[in-house]
């Protein structure tokens, strides 16, 4: 007979129902039998029990103190609110997990789930993953890995996928490896009044329809605002996307994300960037100081992959950036990156030896250019009003092998895409198909 | 008292096969609440080690299971008296209400945990039970729990690991259908196999439930889908790559699992290759790739994401994400020769 080794963690107490009296008050309206209090102490099983009796329309409420977990915090019923006693007052810190997925916390195909107001530190993965949840709320939760070496830290901090109306405010998201806040394959989606700094990729909307992100502060990430769509994905062709009123400033710390994360591709120094998107409108941002280049609009070509899906559109379309401020970017582009050696290749040629504020890799769909062979902007790139920024259209299509040498190929006439573009509707969440 | 009557059996007839008689379901309500205890729903109890099956409950297997630390599974079916299932081909069959699936993990001939799925009126609903130290019983564990293990493994190679028994929230992880909790391995293509029934009888599994009554349309076992025996060495070694993935990540990378956001599709008639991950590259994977930018590189398995996750046991790295904490070898090992015979090459990315 084999040693057999067992040792099973006690079975605590699993509270029902209404027992609020020892934990924190609910919150006024909430009424008793439909509110889980949790003191704290409460341990990592005892809480994952007591969220295994929601049965729907619960408001659970975490006392302030630090919870040491060891799993990840699930929720699996409709309608639950879960609520801290604020950022950095309720903590719930993951740098004792054992097991599982590695994820903070995760909902997975629920209606209407609200999260608000307490902090997520060191989990091994993601920090706060919803799944095909209908009604996202996520309020004043802070996202943030303390370990010295940032290589270690988790990918995402704030992570909507598959999702459909999703609200992400008030937020703080730091430190992630990949993106402190990633919207992905989402539908209906507004982000905004978050501070989102020292990630590799500040926001990302990526896949997904109509999105709004305002007044955030995006800054000292390795990229600030990422719009962007990829192949191989169950939804496809990413539009609709409104970013205005944001500060997107200094997003130049060394990209520390894994060499194989496709985010690892953007060189450090990336104001705002949009690539593959449809319908997108950039405008009163205020993009500075990011120092490979302040906004870039990009076809997936630029990454050099090969497509494989044949389902998906590698170019932007209808892009319009306008009346935004542009300063301090450009100047000494990332070498550790392709598009930032090439662009550095031609930097003597650029007004003030700095990469221009509005980058474009010029790249046109040949259907449309042979459609309507007399238009001048194909695609429908359009900048106005952007102050005394600069332009250059990379025309990336006449690289090649015998003639690489970008400061003759590229253009800083931007007569073709100086227009009025179209406007990208404010999201709204009444009758959300639109 | 029952469970205190139970255990005074035991205790007066440690090794003989007497049982406190039960009725399959109790008195029915589980459809409407979990029993606090597994002995409540009158599935199995365990006898000199093994786990038993009560009179009316269906033992089964499958041609090949999830790697789960080298578990011993014993798995169980068991319809309200006068149902039967639908036969599909594709998916899981359809179960009445009332249905009970459980399946128990053991080590060294003990058994840690029963996991119960009931098909309620809302659907199903998953839950995991703890054995005691005695082995006479197992509660319900809706939290879930850690528990330490010892063991040796089949190539002799002695292991100390610590086990995860999952929280109840956390069943739909593999058990999802968009939004629903469903089996996984009660499908035609799992159990088109032979087994060996307490009577000693072996016979094909759809040929002895379509013969009991509790599958319905089922065709002969020859007209119906059959995935791979993974452990069958004398098989090629593709097909057994593609059924350990089907039995191991197919659950959740499929059009409608937990993975679905990530295209990597996994079952075994997947015929694209970029969708079952050769030559792409992953979406949100974030540290996990490492410094890989594939899932599959035709001919390099150690330059290839999947071998690479699967080799891992970090959590957030390692695929599955739960349902291990080991590296199933043998499993990593098939998988990588097969992609070390796949040719093609990737375009590497701009950096």
């Amino acid at each position: 007979m084999k040693k057999f080794a067992w040792v099973a963690c006690p079975l605590a107490t699993v509270w029902l129902g209404s027992a609020c009296s020892s934990g924190p008050a609910c919150p006024a309206g909430v009424a008793a039998d439909e509110c889980v209090s949790i003191s704290a102490g409460t341990s990592s099983t005892d809480i994952e029990a007591k969220l295994t009796t929601l049965t729907g329309g619960e408001t659970v409420v975490f006392d302030k103190g630090t919870f040491m977990m060891t799993d990840t915090i699930t929720i699996a019923a409709d309608n639950v609110t879960v609520i801290g006693a604020g950022i950095d007052q309720t903590i719930f810190d993951f740098s004792g997990a054992v097991g599982g997925d590695g994820e903070g916390f995760f909902a997975q195909s629920i209606q209407n789930i609200a999260l608000e107001g307490f902090t997520v530190r060191d989990t091994l993965g993601d920090a706060v993953k919803v799944l095909g949840g209908t009604g996202v709320v996520l309020k004043n939760i802070k996202t943030l890995w303390t370990a010295d070496d940032p290589s270690t830290h988790g990918g995402y901090g704030l992570y909507p996928v598959q999702s459909k109306d999703i609200v992400v405010e008030g937020c703080e998201a730091t430190g992630g490896s990949d993106s402190g806040i990633y919207l992905g394959q989402s539908d209906h989606a507004v982000i905004h009044d978050n501070l989102v700094h020292d990630n590799v990729a500040g926001i990302e909307v990526e896949n997904t329809y109509y999105a709004e992100v305002f007044s955030n502060d995006v800054h000292d990430n390795t990229a600030g605002i990422l719009v962007f769509d990829l192949p191989g994905l169950q939804q496809l062709g990413g539009h609709d996307v409104l970013v205005h009123d944001n500060n997107v400033h200094d997003n130049n710390t060394p990209s520390f994300a894994a060499s194989g994360d496709t985010v690892s591709l953007v060189p450090r120094g990336t104001g705002i960037l949009v690539m593959a998107n449809s319908n997108v409108e950039f405008k009163n941002n205020t993009v500075t100081g990011n120092l490979t280049g302040n906004s870039a609009v990009l076809s997936y070509y630029v990454t050099q992959l090969q497509i494989q899906d044949p389902n998906y559109y590698p170019f932007p379309k209808n892009v319009w950036i306008h009346d935004n401020t542009f300063s301090g970017g450009g100047t000494t582009p990332d070498l550790t990156k392709a598009i930032g050696l090439l662009l550095s290749t031609a930097q003597s040629d650029f007004p003030n030896d700095a990469v221009p504020d509005l980058l474009w890799d010029g790249m046109v769909d040949p259907t449309i250019a042979q459609q309507d062979p007399n238009n001048a902007n194909p695609m429908n790139l359009c900048y106005s009003n952007n102050g005394s920024s600069t332009f250059v259209d990379l025309h990336i299509d006449q690289l090649n092998s015998t003639n690489s040498n970008l400061a003759q190929i590229m253009t800083q006439d931007m007569t073709a895409v100086s227009c009025t573009g179209n406007a990208v509707p404010p999201i709204t969440f009444t009758g959300s198909d639109q | 008292m029952k469970a205190l009557v139970a255990a005074l059996g035991a205790l007066a007839c440690a090794s003989c096969s007497t049982q406190t008689p039960c009725t399959p379901g109790g008195d029915g309500t589980y459809v409407n609440a979990l029993y606090p205890k597994l002995s409540d729903y009158c599935m199995v109890s365990i006898e000199d080690s093994q786990i038993v099956a009560e009179d009316g409950v269906v033992p089964y297997d499958e041609t090949t299971p999830l790697f789960s630390d080298y578990a011993t599974k014993s798995r169980t079916v068991w319809l309200p008296p006068g149902t039967s299932a639908t036969y599909t081909s594709d998916g899981p069959f359809e179960f009445p209400v009332g249905t009970i699936v459980t399946k128990s993990f053991g080590w060294n001939d003990k058994w840690v945990e029963t996991r119960v799925l009931v098909n309620t009126a809302n659907g199903w609903t998953g839950s995991s039970y703890l054995w005691n130290e005695d082995q006479t019983e197992a509660v319900y564990q809706p939290g879930g729990t850690y528990v330490d293990l010892a063991f040796t493994e089949p190539d002799g190679t002695p292991v100390t690991t610590t086990y995860l028994v999952p929280n109840k929230n956390e069943c739909i992880k593999c058990h999802e259908d968009l939004g629903t909790i469903v089996p996984i391995g009660l499908r035609a293509d799992r159990i088109n196999k032979d087994f060996t029934y307490p009577s000693g009888v072996t016979e094909n599994e759809i040929t002895h439930w379509s013969n009991l009554g509790i599958l319905s349309g089922a065709p002969t076992p020859d007209q119906a889908p059959v995935l791979a025996t993974f452990s069958d060495t004398t098989l090629p070694t593709e097909t057994r790559a593609r059924a350990y993935l089907a039995a191991n990540c197919a659950h959740c990378h499929s059009a409608t699992g937990e993975a679905r956001n990530t295209g990597l599709l996994l079952a075994d008639d997947v015929t694209n290759p970029y969708q079952f991950g050769q030559c792409k590259t992953p979406v949100a994977t974030g540290k996990a790739s490492s410094d890989l930018s594939f899932d599959i590189v035709p001919g390099q398995p150690d330059q290839s994401i999947m071998v690479y996750r699967m080799s891992s046991t970090t959590p957030s790295i390692m695929m599955p994400e739960i349902g291990r904490s080991l590296v199933d070898t043998e499993g990593v090992q098939v998988v990588s020769d097969w992609i070390a015979g796949l040719t093609g090459t990737c375009s590497a990315p701009a950096n």
